[in-house]
């Protein structure tokens, strides 16, 4: 318990005073932001780093629409 | 080969989190704009209880901004891992808005929401209102960068196809950012942000009058919220009816899938307020239609037709053709550049080149494909009629009951009659989810209506993916949609507490009217 015994363990009781409410929101939020960074930076490691794209160049988007170059096709 | 069932997990991926991400947008757009108007009433009055409004509703809308900022940027890691090919093809034009929107309308909005949350006993009046303006302001200014690189996809100006570095060069920045189908959808999707904002204070308020709490903030705040949301609820329509009208020059295909006109009527066509499209038998059956309507929203005249499905895929099979031409010369072109001939019919066919690529679906080289393979190629030009048809339909309708709920709400407000209607309240408290619900079928409607295309006319979606395993895909899947669900649950479960609370309970006003 703290706050004079009206906020526990980060609950609050209806008498909790207005700016102690906005205070803990304040708070909450601060968290949330923080964990929602750390998602979605554990996200982007284990799916989306660089080591998982695919390198992509003009011989590369060539064979994808099937006009890669070969020696002397057209000869 | 292309691996079609790991282009429909990446498609399936972008569009969860795209309309994951659109739950928190509209909010945060329309909650700003009610935060200006509710600001600029305590600047011009001096009355307190403007202030103490505007504080209220600034707490909700910092939670679902929030939970709501970088939920867009996981889309953004999608175009480099799952769609590089789409990134190389037309990262250069694409990227350009992309990067002007982290730039300049993200750094504003969020630069000014902290001056917003801070800056109450530290700034002027007019000098705090003019930051919420900001923040209003560089939350619209996102939304406008975000939709002119979408509007790109939907209508690609400003760009020409490059053969050996192989992806669109931008030729004029002013045609991609002044494109006719940006501005219309920019203000059209702004604008219905606006409403789910008006309809988000229109129902709280609603549920505090229904239980007698809060009753001067709250009436006031509907006053707003009805003015506010009659305004946007009607420009919607006009805008979006503009939106249409561009999409039927641009997008025909899309046009005639919403409208389900398989056949090219005589004009001015008739409009189908109900049917059953069977995307198998291409008909329409048990169809309830008003004669012109379609003609005269579609094409703004008595005598153009619009055109029907059938008609549209046999101006695909020619363009298939040509574009078969276009391919061939391309290949001819990566090897030999100064081959004057190939380049004369590569510039003749120019045009057409993403048509010849729709058949690297099913062959590997276009110039052998069959008639058959020409015809499916042509078909798969054709939207999925029967979802278009329908969440348009109630999207439209969703769109006409918000007109209906903000002009009675005018109404009664303007007599001071709110608290004697509990069937409105009721109703206005149960209308919450509906402008979402319309904000996402209009995504729906603009997204899966540009199928097959990622570029329309340009780049077929199944090339624009990366050959990623699909376990990857249904891992990060499972990731995004766990990570979303808990951001939306958290975000209505903090939004719920403070609303439970009320201006009272979080000290911004208090019960009664002694300071208003």
């Amino acid at each position: 318990m703290r706050a004079g015994g009206e906020v526990r363990s980060g609950t609050h009781t209806s008498a909790a005073p207005p700016a102690l409410w906005r205070g803990i929101l304040r708070r909450h939020l601060t968290v949330l932001l923080a964990l929602k960074l750390a998602a979605l930076v554990l996200l982007w490691a284990l799916f989306f780093s660089p080591a998982h794209r695919t390198a992509v160049d003009a011989e590369a988007a060539g064979r994808q629409l099937a006009v890669a170059v070969k020696g002397g096709t057209h000869d | 080969m292309i691996d079609l069932p790991v282009v429909a997990l990446s498609r399936l991926q972008f569009a969860l989190t795209a309309l994951y991400h659109f739950l928190f947008v509209p909010l945060t757009l329309g909650l700003s704009m009610n935060l200006v108007v509710m600001e600029a009433v305590y600047v011009m009055t001096g009355r307190e209880i403007w202030k103490r409004m505007t504080q209220f509703w600034g707490m909700l809308f910092g939670i679902n901004f929030a939970m709501g900022v970088a939920t867009g940027i996981t889309m953004e890691f999608q175009f480099g891992t799952n769609w590089a090919y789409y990134s190389h093809y037309v990262g250069d034009i694409f990227g350009a808005p992309l990067a002007l929107e982290g730039l300049t309308a993200f750094f504003l909005e969020s630069t000014f929401v902290g001056l917003f949350f801070f800056g109450w006993e530290r700034l002027p009046r007019v000098g705090h209102l003019i930051v919420t303006a900001l923040v209003a302001l560089g939350s619209s200014l996102s939304a406008l960068w975000i939709l002119i690189a979408n509007a790109w996809m939907q209508h690609p100006v400003g760009a020409q196809f490059n053969e050996q570095t192989m992806r669109m060069e931008l030729t004029s920045f002013s045609q991609v950012l002044l494109n006719p189908v940006a501005q219309a959808k920019f203000v059209h999707t702004a604008a219905a942000g606006y409403v789910v904002g008006s309809v988000f204070v229109l129902a709280v308020s609603a549920w505090y009058l229904l239980r007698g709490r809060n009753v001067e903030v709250a009436r006031r705040s509907m006053a707003v919220a009805a003015s506010f949301g009659l305004a946007c609820s009607l420009s919607v329509v006009v805008l979006g009816d503009e939106s249409g009208y561009l999409a039927s020059e641009n997008q025909k295909m899309k046009i005639a899938a919403i409208e389900a006109e398989w056949h090219t009527e005589r004009p001015p066509a008739a409009f189908t307020v109900f049917g059953i499209p069977d995307d198998r038998t291409h008909t329409t059956h048990d169809e309830l239609k008003v004669p012109w309507l379609l003609g005269l929203i579609a094409t703004r005249s008595v005598d153009e037709p619009v055109l029907g499905i059938f008609d549209l895929v046999a101006r695909a099979r020619a363009r298939i053709r040509s574009g078969i031409e276009a391919h061939a010369a391309l290949a001819v072109l990566r090897a030999h550049p100064e081959d004057a001939a190939a380049r004369a019919l590569f510039e003749e066919h120019r045009a057409d080149l993403g048509y010849g690529l729709l058949l690297l679906r099913c062959v590997g080289d276009p110039s052998h494909a069959t008639p058959g393979q020409i015809e499916e190629a042509a078909w798969s030009t054709v939207p999925d009629v029967a979802v278009l048809f329908w969440c348009f339909r109630v999207m439209v309708g969703i769109g006409l009951l918000l007109i209906l709920l903000f002009a009675t709400a005018f109404y009664l407000s303007a007599r001071h009659q709110l608290q004697q209607h509990r069937w409105f309240l009721r109703a206005a408290f149960l209308a919450l989810p509906l402008p979402w619900l319309a904000a996402e079928l209009g995504w729906i409607v603009a997204e899966y209506g540009r199928q097959p295309w990622a570029i329309d006319g340009v780049l077929p979606t199944f090339l624009g993916a990366s050959p990623v395993p699909a376990t990857s895909v249904v891992l990060s899947l499972c990731g995004f949609v766990i990570f979303y669900s808990a951001l939306a649950v958290v975000d209505v479960y903090l939004l719920t507490r403070m609303i439970r609370r009320g201006p009272e309970g979080l000290g911004y006003w208090p019960e009664g009217d002694a300071r208003a």
